[in-house]
């Protein structure tokens, strides 16, 4: 079976427009001929304070080994950014999905996020003076791009990723990669 | 040997730990890196150094930057890529009024590449969980600690650590292999790819 490595960092994320903290749960996604032997496919980073340059380090360790049947459902990592705000209230401010590249190497990748906005007045007159923000119930919209027509976002800040890939292998198997 | 029979493989790492930027400017006389290694169940090191302590130093001309210029040399074999090494260096300062204090951790993942990689990584330091905690911070000028920085490499169990970054490390590592394409790993990217990004 062909084998996946993914080394690397959720390094930063940058021009979310929030002045308390922010931190992220992940989670990687892929298809049903894929299995995760090593490393945690889901967690959670640190809560980071926005810098000088308005970008919130989280500089969180990947490491994860896929074993694969087939190429059908590569891997995506999904990013849940919430902030936490000086009394401990948390809420989401960001959603975002990346599929990860076919290609060994090193790899820098911007993941561009959203969020559901308020549809009333009242929710977004609640939402500038309290905070908090509307969440999805099913998050599958995240990496499916299914029944999102009803949906209203609003554009957030980028996440950066910085990883490296290595495949084990494929080519025994006659995927052509390069 | 043949091919067949390889099971494992060497990874040598060779470079230093350059400089530290701090863009707000460097008030301490005295700083000092250490730097850890951690790594997975599979690796084991080889011949060099996997942790060590830097000298004491200051800033020159450029009052930003702090060069240490602190040489990184080590061979690791393992059979499995999964837990590939990572670096934690701290920055600490030596100060007549607080003593020994922390201005910083920072992480980073050894090169999985060939080649000469010059990389920063940014200075993360906790912050305290309470706000008497914070307040205490700043009157004593000692700022909270990781009791084992090699938690950061593992990436779970940090419970929601709050952090604030301040400032970033610059390392320059050359990675060589051996025996690592023989096992049938591919890591080098496509020469498309070399190009485009050169460019």
């Amino acid at each position: 079976m062909a084998e996946l490595h993914i080394l690397g960092q959720i390094r930063f994320a940058s021009e979310f427009q929030e002045t308390s903290s922010l931190f992220c749960r992940y989670s990687f996604q892929s298809g049903p001929n894929w299995t995760v032997v090593s490393g945690w496919p889901e967690g959670q980073t640190v809560s980071g304070k926005v810098d000088n340059d308005k970008s919130v380090v989280w500089a969180h360790p990947l490491d994860i080994h896929y074993v694969t049947k087939g190429v059908q459902g590569w891997p995506k990592i999904i990013f849940q950014v919430s902030c936490l705000d000086s009394i401990g209230r948390s809420w989401i401010v960001g959603y975002g999905c990346c599929s990860l590249p076919a290609v060994p190497g090193p790899h820098i990748i911007n993941v561009n996020c959203w969020v559901p906005t308020p549809t009333t007045l009242t929710d977004r007159i609640r939402q500038y003076f309290l905070g908090g923000s509307h969440q999805l119930i099913q998050s599958d919209v995240v990496n499916l791009g299914l029944n999102r027509f009803k949906l209203k976002t609003k554009s957030k800040g980028s996440i950066q990723l910085q990883v490296t890939l290595l495949l084990r292998n494929f080519s025994q198997f006659g995927v052509e990669y390069k | 040997m043949k091919d067949s029979e390889i099971t494992k493989f060497l990874v040598s790492f060779t470079g230093q730990i350059e400089y530290v930027t701090l863009p707000d400017g460097v008030f301490d006389d005295q700083s000092y890196i250490q730097y850890e290694t951690v790594w997975g169940p599979d690796w084991a090191p080889m011949s060099g150094l996997t942790s060590g302590t830097s000298q004491m130093a200051r800033s020159g001309v450029d009052p930003e930057r702090i060069i240490f210029n602190l040489p990184l040399d080590m061979v690791f074999s393992s059979t499995n890529v999964s837990g590939w090494p990572q670096i934690i260096v701290t920055l600490r300062a030596q100060n007549t009024i607080v003593g020994d204090v922390l201005r910083g951790y920072s992480l980073f993942l050894m090169p999985p590449t060939t080649g000469l990689n010059l990389t920063s990584a940014p200075l993360v330091r906790p912050q305290a969980a309470t706000l008497l905690g914070e307040w205490l911070a700043w009157l004593t000028g000692r700022y909270p600690e990781l009791a084992d920085p090699k938690m950061l490499a593992s990436g779970k169990d940090n419970y929601l650590l709050k952090t604030e970054s301040y400032g970033s490390v610059t390392v320059s590592l050359s990675m060589v292999s051996k025996d690592l394409r023989k096992l049938g790993y591919d890591n080098q990217p496509p020469i498309y790819k070399t190009v485009s990004d050169s460019s």
